[in-house]
């Protein structure tokens, strides 16, 4: 009943944008229409395809990498309380820098390949997940630290099966701050300097004013985001089932 | 220093000071105790009196400053997970992992197989009396049963001393009341020895053979007490004569040196 009904609602928007577009009361040339849309998707659907498989897997691989560094950097300076307390206003400070303005340099070194992409989005992912991540491990309650070690934990059992585990409800909502600013890095960097994913073709369609192309490429970008929020949603709720 | 080789803890002249120069606190001075093999000790004083600091000495999370602590006749300088069990005022259980997980969680950290694991667990959960809340999780569990478990997962490594830093603290009397009987029978079943830290003065006299009396500033031991009650105990000894004199005694040498109404 309620899929039956947001498909209505769905329907009857998309209607309404249309009718509006063919009356003249919206500009098709700034809004589009869904029918402009459909015969841009018919015509370039393969090389939009091919462009989002390319700019899901830079995005893959530079979430890979923020996670990994963000996580770990963040655990291991969080757990004492010194480096926390050094560290953290050194990277509160970095996250103010616009790292756009350091795009141009990346594609000096690395080229206009995807390579940029994947340090630039690593890099924009890195912060707000160390970050979080720091902040989440300097917050547990310390008495479980040590409870641990009269048990007989070493400091890296410490560290990553206690403390991190703890942070964890910190650690995920850093990780969905960081991978949605990734998203936004990787797709921006396209669009200023690519050979190909979804950031270049919207890019080179606007220039060309083929309007559903832009926003069919618009459409496609959604659809990542919403996926990959959807397997965060997905993380987020197992680990809660189990830390409840 | 001869060290019988029955006495399972062993301080000798144990002193612990925090800070240096003129903002040095000395928080214990001279402390020594001896503890035969299987017997329970309390020790009871006044908050600030340095209790919990010898607590987290001997198990070997806070180093020293003066003086010896050997545990079966081995020098501690840092935890001795397979020597001393320790339950802390809160459970301190895990929230993601089961009862059983948490129990577990001592042997996970060495290299104990799996399966001897969870059987050592399963046998701790039956002499706590939880061998059908194994697979709940904290949140599932009462303080009571959570302390429980506590005392299970500080059992399970088989250690010659478990260390018990006001354990039933944080719970209702009523809760507490009966954990004493719990503890006075798991007590009796391992035969393992207890050092019990508390500031209730009836609970250090009712669960214990002998209360050490400590008292303050600095933190020292004014007098050991021999208690004189028959085992196995019974809660009804709770409301005794001879209980009420010995907690009338400790009283009165806690309350001895400063009779301020604050204390």
């Amino acid at each position: 009943m309620s899929i039956l009904r947001k498909l209505l609602i769905t329907i009857l928007v998309l209607a309404l944008w249309e009718a509006l577009g063919a009356a003249g009361i919206l500009n098709p040339m700034l809004v589009g229409t869904p029918s402009m849309i459909a015969r841009a998707a018919m015509k370039d659907g393969t090389t939009f395809l091919i462009a989002s498989r390319f700019t899901l897997v830079e995005i893959l691989s530079a979430g890979a990498i923020a996670w990994t560094l963000g996580i770990s950097a963040g655990v291991i300076i969080g757990a004492r309380a010194t480096s926390a307390l050094i560290i953290s206003p050194l990277l509160s400070a970095m996250i103010a820098v616009p790292l756009v303005v350091l795009y141009p340099v990346i594609v000096a070194w690395t080229g206009i390949g995807p390579t940029s992409k994947i340090i630039y989005g690593a890099a924009t992912g890195f912060f707000p997940i160390a970050l979080t991540t720091i902040s989440g491990v300097s917050a547990i309650d310390r008495r479980f630290v040590d409870m641990a070690r009269a048990m007989g934990a070493n400091t890296a059992q410490v560290i990553f099966q206690v403390m991190a585990r703890l942070a964890l409800p910190a650690i995920m909502s850093g990780l969905r701050i960081g991978s949605s600013l990734l998203i936004i890095a990787v797709v921006q960097s396209e669009m200023l300097s690519a050979t190909d994913g979804l950031g270049f073709w919207i890019s080179y369609h606007r220039s060309l004013f083929n309007v559903g192309q832009v926003y069919f490429g618009i459409c496609l970008v959604l659809v990542l985001a919403a996926g990959l929020n959807g397997l965060l949603n997905y993380c987020e709720r197992r680990l809660r089932l189990q830390t409840a | 220093m001869n060290t019988t080789p029955h006495h399972v803890v062993d301080v000798s002249h144990l002193s612990k000071t925090f800070g240096d120069g003129k903002t040095a606190f000395r928080a214990l001075n001279d402390v020594s105790l001896q503890i035969k093999q299987g017997r329970f000790v309390s020790v009871v004083g006044p908050s600030g009196c340095g209790k919990s600091t010898l607590m987290q000495m001997i198990s070997g999370l806070v180093p020293t400053t003066q003086g010896n602590i050997q545990i079966d006749g081995k020098t501690i300088t840092g935890p001795q997970p397979e020597k001393i069990g320790v339950v802390f005022q809160d459970a301190l259980l895990l929230p993601w992992k089961t009862a059983l997980e948490n129990i577990e969680f001592p042997l996970s950290l060495g290299d104990t197989p799996v399966a001897e694991r969870q059987e050592r667990a399963r046998n701790m959960l039956k002499l706590v009396g939880l061998k059908d809340v194994g697979h709940r999780y904290p949140h599932e569990l009462s303080g009571g049963m959570r302390q429980r478990v506590a005392i299970a997962r500080g059992l399970v490594r088989n250690p010659s001393l478990l260390l018990m830093d006001e354990p039933f603290g944080a719970l209702d009397e009523q809760t507490r009341t009966r954990m004493w009987g719990e503890l006075l029978r798991i007590h009796e079943q391992s035969g393992t020895t207890i050092l019990f830290i508390t500031h209730s003065l009836v609970e250090s006299v009712f669960l214990a053979d002998e209360v050490l009396v400590m008292a303050s500033n600095p933190g020292r031991i004014i007098e050991r007490i021999e208690v004189d009650l028959p085992r196995p105990r019974d809660l009804k000894l709770l409301g005794s004569e001879r209980l009420g004199n010995l907690r009338n005694h400790i009283w009165d040498l806690i309350a001895k040196p400063d009779d301020e109404i604050d204390a």
